[in-house]
């Protein structure tokens, strides 16, 4: 027994030890984005003959670990994967570099759709070219619509939903007793998602001019219009369920618990093996608004700290600007692009026109015409979950006004540091 | 084995592998930690600032009405967790004292929650306070009681965390608790029997005073696991709704790995790091014998 | 005859009490069990509203294969290697110091003392940043050593052992120096071999730090190879959603085997116990 622990010991201790003295560049990428991308960096490798060491983290695990490697200054780190709305977080703390250098013989507006390029973008210069991109649509149960008697939600830009005719559709559907509610939101209580509903109010994305600032921003009409719609359809109406996560929502739409789901274009397929009789639409805005949805997705930076810096950009651009890259990207993870020749291999392949490939026709759509970038601000982790949270209290019965206040005085007090 | 000769460098000898760990890996990040919550990081003008700035990001703290808001929830928290959990565990552990065909299998199936981590435990329990259809509100739909929201209500949702852990934590307290029991010579029962002494007499006399210093570090580690409770908070209720599970533990988590604003987490931690000193020395106060190492036998 | 109805009756009290608390205690244990055999869509097709399926096993193995394959199998051995590492090393030194602490006076006993409280005060996501500063400087990052090491000296364990070493008899300690013991002699020989029930507390309560932990091994060990389970159980998740049968079936092995351990020490635990019965 000793002997198989001490023999243990020394595998396991010397098993990792030695490392390679080669350079090769390290790629922090999520989970999710390994299957999709790792053969074309296998394909760079041969390429261009730099090793790419691909390490994977979930989601929340990724942005810690960006984080905690910055604060040490790290340079075993060489290229990252960024969500769009950290660009100028990270641009300003210094952990990603401009990259304008790196496209110089290139047009980058005629690689990348302008909405990548302004949420890859900081004070003018681009420092995270986009991967992808994403989208928002309606998706509606058609049996609890049909039951309720409500009209069906519609794909054409003239006949849009507005947010007052799904409520009053929502109300219809809505049984409590058993289970059933009208409406949910995919990604509850997200900014992401939410930005949409002040955003069509006229209130902004609520960070102010400059991104230094939220004063004003937060508290203004369409925010408060906003805040009270999503008060009112957890707490007046009851159209929509408290208590369920953003983890949740899509399975309870996939049982047909929920009749009317807002959520993103990734859901699609999400449903393919339930008996779900399901259909989608342009996504809803508030009558006589702004038509506006949530977007972008990840973007990928070379990391500040790098030894090999040209090396980095070189697997950044390569995996980005590659249009062979954006279309398989599009095919194999189902998410929109960002790349003009993928958009165009969306709006040209015919299986993209019928039911369910038109939800990424649409959603590319959507995205190209209607999309919001989220708040431009370098304090955006800190804005982002003190919106979040006060969303998530606005659901549970808070009071708009004075949950938004609190909100725009916290977030002005630690945006100090970037002024 | 010379060393050991040397009558006053034995302590030290015993001490030393633990007391350099602790040096190393605890002492001295702890140090750097209270240094960092002196620093204020600015990145005005695009260019990253470390400014020595005293106690300013403390005096900042003092004036944020979420600091104390999170002060009282800890308070509060910490007021009712900590005897709660202490006594069921003992109540359990008392119980799980007597004989009976299927004791072991009952005490081993008691000890579960032991091996399901936390974050694993809180979700489950988060599906099972559903406030639409958890099982929960099905059970107390059953005697009449009609749905409660649970974790999105302000006033239920720190009982809920109180809830889930004090079921993940009362087995495993519990444990030393019963080893505590075990240590107790059986005689001391015998002779309190042969006096008529009544089992809650037995209990006063017998069993509180034997089990006390096993008591007094249940109640230490208990009250230092408990101010660092947040894995719920993380998972469930975000601090909220309405900050009312906003421990300082969780804000300062929230102020550090989500907002980058090290000098106010670390202030944060700080502060914690010396109530819970306060707290854990005033247990020791009170709960230690004064003439430590002299058993009466 | 009432006498003996009286005693029934408290059986019978105590079973009722005991089998509330199994049925609290194992239910969500249970749901976990039974839904990890299940596919998602199923899960939450019994929880809305939920229903006595929801705690009736699926058949599906698939969430099993489906962890295996992520290297699941991978991260338990490597946390066993760290868990029982920790407990071996962290036993002898905590043991020895807590001796010390119990059994001498000695200069600056209650300022060390006071050290060994704060190590346990502090938060340990607190010290993680610095401690990972250092980790890199020493060339620890991310190896075995960043995972084990820093973990093993831990106040609550020096504080637990000398609770139980201040409850030993002088006497006996004092006999054996006569007798011309060394003081590792009576430690090793005495001391410890009396402590077996809160060397078990001990060595559970360092097996389930490292069970436990996951924001220390995330930064310090990101590498594949080092991941500790907990790690792992994160990575059953996309980017947009949490796979439930899988995180389910994981923590179903995960939180299983613990409970081997404690089952098969629990006659030594509490193996007194039988003497201590109170009629």
């Amino acid at each position: 027994m000793k002997k198989i622990l001490a023999s243990l010991c020394t595998i396991f201790l010397f098993s990792n030890i030695v490392t390679s003295a080669k350079a090769e560049i390290n790629f922090l990428i999520g989970t999710w984005a390994e299957e999709p991308l790792t053969p074309f960096v296998e394909a760079f490798e041969k390429e261009t003959g730099i090793e790419v060491n691909i390490q994977t983290f979930p989601f929340r695990d990724l942005l810690a670990t960006i984080e905690v490697r910055g604060n040490a200054q790290a340079d075993d780190v060489d290229v990252i994967f960024v969500d769009a709305p950290l660009v100028p977080s990270y641009a300003v703390r210094g952990m990603i570099g401009p990259m304008d250098q790196y496209f110089a013989d290139t047009s980058v507006n005629a690689i990348f759709a302008p909405a990548g390029i302004a949420a890859a973008s900081w004070n003018g210069e681009m420092y995270a070219p986009p991967l992808n991109n994403s989208g928002q649509l309606t998706y509606y149960n058609k049996d609890l619509l049909a039951k309720a008697g409500c009209a069906e939600p519609s794909m054409i830009e003239a006949e849009r939903v507005t947010w007052e005719e799904i409520v009053d559709c929502a109300k219809k559907i809505t049984d409590e007793a058993n289970g059933v509610h009208g409406f949910i939101f995919d990604q509850i209580s997200r900014y992401y998602q939410l930005q949409a509903l002040p955003e069509s109010a006229g209130g902004g994305s609520g960070v102010c001019e400059g991104g230094l600032s939220v004063k004003g921003c937060l508290t203004n009409d369409g925010w408060m219009k906003a805040g009270q719609f999503y008060y009112d359809i957890h707490n007046t109406s009851n159209i929509s369920p408290k208590g369920v996560g953003p983890d949740q929502t899509h399975e309870l739409f996939g049982l047909g618990k929920i009749g009317i789901f807002v959520g993103g274009s990734w859901n699609n397929g999400r449903w393919a093996d339930t008996d779900l009789n399901y259909g989608v639409a342009l996504h809803p805005y508030f009558e006589g608004g702004k038509v506006v949805t949530g977007c972008n997705s990840w973007h990928i930076g070379v990391w500040n700290y790098s030894k090999q810096k040209d090396d980095a950009a070189k697997l950044v651009r390569y995996l980005t600007a590659s249009p062979e890259v954006a279309i398989h990207y599009v095919e194999e993870h189902n998410s929109l692009p960002a790349h003009n020749s993928a958009i165009l291999h969306v709006a040209e392949d015919p299986k993209f026109n019928n039911f369910p490939g038109i939800v990424m026709n649409l959603a590319t759509y959507e995205s190209a015409n209607h999309c919001a970038t989220r708040g431009r601000t370098p304090g955006f982790l800190e804005f982002e979950e003190i919106v979040n949270t006060s969303f998530e209290d606005i659901r549970n019965g808070g009071d708009p006004a004075s949950v938004f206040a609190d909100a725009e005085s916290r977030i002005e007090s630690s945006m100090r540091r970037y002024k | 084995m010379n060393f050991f000769k040397r009558q006053w460098m034995v302590p030290y000898l015993f001490l030393a592998p633990a007391l350099i760990g602790t040096i190393a890996f605890k002492l001295y990040p702890i140090f750097i930690g209270f240094w960092e919550s002196l620093i204020y990081t600015s990145f005005s003008g695009g260019a990253e600032k470390r400014i020595f700035v005293w106690f300013e990001n403390y005096q900042y703290l003092f004036d944020d009405k979420i600091f104390w808001k999170s002060l009282e929830i800890t308070a509060f928290l910490t007021i009712i967790i900590n005897p709660l959990q202490i006594a069921m565990s003992l109540g359990l552990a008392l119980l799980l004292m007597r004989k009976s065909k299927f004791i072991r299998i009952i005490r081993s199936l008691y000890l579960l929650p032991i091996g399901i981590a936390l974050p694993i435990a809180t979700i489950i329990w988060g599906l099972m306070l559903d406030p639409n259809q958890g099982l929960i509100n099905g059970l107390i739909g059953v005697f009449g009681i009609p749905p409660q929201p649970f974790l999105v209500s302000e006033n239920q949702a720190l009982w809920c965390i109180i809830a889930i852990a004090t079921w993940k934590g009362v087995a495993f307290w519990m444990l030393f608790l019963l080893a505590g029991l075990e240590d107790i010579p059986k005689q001391y029962f015998e002779a309190a029997e042969i006096d008529g002494a009544t089992p809650f007499q037995k209990f006063r006399y017998v069993t509180i005073p034997q089990l006390k210093r096993t008591i007094l570090f249940v109640f230490v580690a208990d009250t230092a696991a408990n101010f660092v409770l947040m894995v719920p908070m993380i998972i469930l209720t975000k601090g909220g709704p309405l900050q009312s599970t906003n421990v300082l533990i969780y804000e300062g988590y929230r102020s550090g790995f989500y907002y980058q604003d090290w000098g106010r987490s670390l202030s944060i931690v700080t502060i914690l790091t010396v109530i819970t000193l306060i707290v854990i020395g005033l247990q020791l106060l009170f709960l230690s014998e004064k003439n430590e190492g002299i058993k009466v036998k | 005859m009432i006498m003996h109805f009286k005693r029934q009756w408290s059986v019978y009290l105590w079973y009722l009490i005991i089998f509330i608390g199994l049925i609290i205690t194992i239910l969500p244990f249970w749901w976990g069990v039974a839904a990890s055999f299940k596919s998602n869509s199923e899960i939450f097709r019994d929880l809305a509203p939920i229903n006595y399926k929801a705690f009736i096993p699926g058949f599906s193995l698939d969430s099993y294969f489906a962890i295996f394959e992520n290297d699941f199998g991978r991260s338990m051995l490597n946390t066993f290697f760290v868990s029982i590492t920790s407990v071996a090393g962290g036993l002898l030194i905590n043991s020895m110091a807590g001796f010390a602490f119990a059994q001498f006076r000695f200069k600056g006993d209650n300022i060390i003392f006071g050290f060994v409280l704060l190590s346990f005060a502090v938060p340990a996501d607190a010290i993680a940043i610095p401690l990972f500063k250092m980790m890199r400087q020493i060339g620890w990052f991310d190896t075995f050593y960043a995972l084990i090491i820093p973990m093993l000296a831990n106040g609550l364990i020096i504080f637990l052992y000398r609770q139980f070493f201040l409850g030993i008899p002088k006497e006996l300690i004092e006999a054996a120096r006569v007798d011309g013991l060394s003081w590792f002699g009576v430690f090793w020989r005495i001391c410890l071999p009396l402590s077996v029930p809160v060397t078990l507390g001990a060595g559970l309560l360092l097996f389930v730090f490292q069970w436990e932990s996951y924001l220390w091994p995330l930064i310090a060990a990101p590498s594949p190879e080092l991941h500790l389970i907990q790690v792992t159980l994160g990575r059953f998740s996309t980017e947009y959603e949490m796979v439930w049968n899988q995180q389910f079936a994981a923590s179903s092995i995960a939180g299983f085997l613990p409970l081997v351990f404690i089952y098969m020490f629990q006659k030594q635990f509490v193996s007194a116990l039988t003497g201590v019965e109170q009629k």
